[in-house]
């Protein structure tokens, strides 16, 4: 198994591109916490002052949906030249080329961690309703893990044939940005359409994330393992794929 | 599988697609359907049928033309690429030395690259932990432990990935012309252990243009020639036969006296063959006919620097022997067909000094333990000459130059400027002299490109290019 065999290496390229990354920049890891928070702090003002919503708690209601969204855009954005972006390892010598991309989502993975970590304390200061519900963390979080992982996998072989696809999935992501319940409270959506739009898992992700972090509220067994099977079918399908491409991964590069 | 096969290769097949029109993006491809466009491409046969047996302990040699199959044999070997049919199978662990330090991070330290390399190169992470002092020894880079490999030189980065490398301790190595590294100690340390690593009884495949080296390790040799296999067997025949073919007109040279009947002479057996003094780069840019009328004597005896022999690139027939000035490998040079250099002519690609600093000593280069710095030495870009160029002796040819097709560079002349197509310049700065044709002439030679010709059509047509009747030649061919 690919996985415990080469353990060490994805260890070793995960660490050093955390370093890469935060050693390049002044405030270093820090930037990955402001950002968000940042970003929070824009939007809070935006939607809880022009748009008037009525929501529990809409500062954190914000934090909790950009953090959640970030792990998506971030690692499948960055995975997504995992590939393409090393080629020597990919032309030069043979190493599993799917440990290219865990390695990438894994960094992508840890710094999200991060990120939740920072959220924990401003719960308590701001006076969220903290359950032992919390502790659902590790468990949700690892599934969303898969879904990332197996998104990553089709995009990151499907970049080596296609080097435009960068420009198309940005756009998607920001639809989806919108499509999905980050700024605004569920409730705006008309009934009639609530059917589709909770079709989207990041949907029931976010919506997950916030009833035990932020409600205290107990996710029913039923969304989580529908999440499960989401995350097992997305990295299912993405290793399919990406065996399928792989083959002429270095003719291509 | 026997024990005492190391590996096993049989009926490899492998076909490269090249697509006339090559899309890489989304965009492409929607315009390529909605103009109704096929997939057209044409097939290359890369290796075609390919099988031989590698025993264990021996160090084998592979060898053969550019373009002739070794490569991709290596690399499917390696796992890199897949065959389209066949089957390759190895006994044992395998080690490709294709390239040194793949995956190495500039932004990190010694130590954090080491391990790495190491991890890339399949060891654990106790084994580096063990192999640590060892690797650092054998680099010599006990001091720069924690220093960023962004400023260390190519020299020592290679050194480094060398030593990190060999500690792999793999049953089969691949190795690709790489073995000669850093500097003339370092070079003798890096031969002795891959003697050690013979003496051990692993298997050794090794690639190369030199012949002598080849015919020094090797015991067997494969010689692929299009793909196929062209010979097979004990080393110091294959040779022979590889000379034989490779330089058909041998026999009737005789008379110039360096015969190599006996296959041991060191006749570069291919034009594109670079032969490098550290970072300076003396090519043995040679078509073997006149590499002949040179002396013996005259011949240098440098060594390969991998890293940057691939920034070198030189076409078929071109002859002369220039020195290629390349400090750094972000430049490339590019020489065309049919180009003869004269003696003592230097190519400098990146080796200017930046004049506006206070110094312009490269101090990162030369004094150990000061930074590199990125901008020092610096070049203006690609060197290209085009095909048919004549350029005259001692001549010197500055960074970011390039001249065009038939151009003819007087001796002594300082090029700083491009060259148009079949321009005559000369003096320190070159200035131009003349045209040698006409505008409408040199258009007309420019599309027929006689340099692309295959070899029968030039031999056939060989007296009318030595001739002066450019009117007909036009008209002829145009």
């Amino acid at each position: 198994m690919w996985l415990v065999d080469y353990r060490d290496l994805i260890w070793n390229l995960t660490i050093s591109d955390l370093k890469v990354k935060y050693q390049s920049s002044v405030l270093g890891f820090a930037w990955s916490l402001l950002n968000p928070l940042l970003m929070m702090l824009v939007l809070y003002f935006v939607f809880s002052n022009i748009f008037r919503f009525e929501q529990e708690h809409f500062a954190l209601y914000l934090l909790i949906g950009i953090i959640t969204w970030r792990f998506l855009a971030n690692g499948t954005m960055t995975a997504m030249g995992s590939i393409v972006g090393r080629p020597g390892l990919v032309t030069k010598l043979y190493i599993p080329r799917q440990i290219l991309v865990m390695s990438s989502v894994l960094s992508s993975f840890i710094s999200s961690i991060l990120e939740f970590a920072v959220l924990i304390p401003l719960l308590f200061i701001l006076g969220a309703k903290v359950t032992p519900n919390i502790l659902l963390f590790p468990f949700v979080h690892g599934i969303y893990f898969l879904i990332v992982y197996g998104a990553s996998l089709v995009l990151a072989s499907l970049f080596v044939y296609f080097r435009d696809l960068n420009q198309v999935w940005d756009v998607v992501m920001q639809a989806g940005f919108f499509l999905s319940p980050i700024v605004y409270p569920i409730s705006i959506i008309p009934a009639a359409f609530l059917e589709y739009y909770m079709l989207n898992p990041m949907t029931v992700l976010i919506e997950t994330y916030r009833e035990f972090l932020l409600y205290g509220v107990t996710p029913s067994l039923a969304s989580l393992l529908a999440l499960l099977a989401v995350g097992a079918v997305m990295v299912g399908a993405g290793t399919l794929v990406f065996k399928r491409l792989e083959r002429r991964f270095a003719e291509e590069i | 599988m026997k024990s005492d096969e190391a590996i096993v290769v049989e009926h490899l097949s492998k076909e490269f697609r090249i697509p006339h029109d090559r899309k890489v993006t989304v965009y492409e491809h929607i315009v390529g359907l909605l103009k109704g466009g096929k997939y057209s491409y044409e097939q290359f046969q890369a290796l075609d049928d390919v099988s031989f047996t590698v025993r264990r302990g021996e160090t084998f040699g592979v060898i053969g033309p550019n373009g002739s199959g070794k490569s991709t044999l290596l690399k499917i070997l390696a796992g890199v690429l897949y065959p389209d049919s066949g089957t390759v199978r190895v006994n044992g662990k395998i080690a490709p030395f294709l390239e040194l330090g793949v995956g190495f991070q500039p932004d990190l330290t010694a130590k954090e690259n080491i391990y790495l390399y190491g991890s890339i190169m399949g060891l654990s992470k106790k084994d580096i932990a063990e192999r640590y002092d060892a690797i650092l020894d054998f680099a010599e880079l006990r001091r720069f432990e924690n220093m960023k490999l962004k400023n260390f030189s190519s020299g020592m980065a290679v050194r480094l990935a060398f030593s990190t490398a060999i500690q792999t301790d793999p049953d089969v190595l691949l190795v690709d012309e790489v073995l000669a590294v850093g500097d003339g100690a370092f070079q003798e340390k890096c031969s002795q252990k891959i003697t050690e690593i013979r003496q051990k009884g692993k298997t050794i495949i090794f690639v190369s243009h030199d012949l002598t080296t080849v015919e020094r390790l090797c015991e067997r040799c494969l010689y692929i020639k299009n793909g196929r296999i062209a010979a097979f067997g004990k080393t110091p025949e294959v040779i022979q036969q590889y000379l034989r073919e490779m330089n058909p007109g041998h026999k009737s040279d005789n008379q110039i006296g360096i015969g190599s009947e006996d296959g041991s002479n060191k006749v570069t057996d291919d034009p594109n063959k670079c032969v490098y003094s550290n970072d300076i780069v003396s090519t043995g840019v040679t078509n073997n006919t006149y590499q002949e009328q040179m002396p013996v004597e005259e011949q240098q005896s440098n060594y390969y620097s991998n890293l940057i022999a691939s920034n070198v690139h030189i076409g078929e027939y071109t002859y002369g022997d220039p020195q290629i000035f390349i400090w750094t490998n972000k430049y490339h040079v590019y020489i065309g067909k049919f180009t003869s250099i004269a003696q003592e002519v230097k190519i400098i690609v990146d080796g200017n000094h930046n004049t506006d600093w206070i110094s312009s000593y490269p101090f990162g280069e030369l004094i150990p333990g000061v930074p590199k710095h990125p901008d020092h030495p610096v070049g203006k870009g690609d060197i290209r000459i085009g095909h048919d160029v004549w350029i005259g002796y001692g001549s010197i040819i500055m960074p970011g130059v390039q001249i065009g097709n038939g151009a003819v560079i007087g001796s002594g002349s300082v090029v700083t400027k491009n060259v148009a197509d079949y321009e005559i310049v000369a003096g320190n700065p070159a200035r131009h002299i003349r045209y040698r044709f006409s505008p409408e002439q040199i258009d007309a030679l420019n599309k027929i490109r006689w340099w692309d010709w295959p070899k029968e059509k030039i031999i056939e047509h060989a007296s009318i290019l030595q001739s002066g009747d450019i009117d007909q030649f036009i008209e002829r061919f145009s």
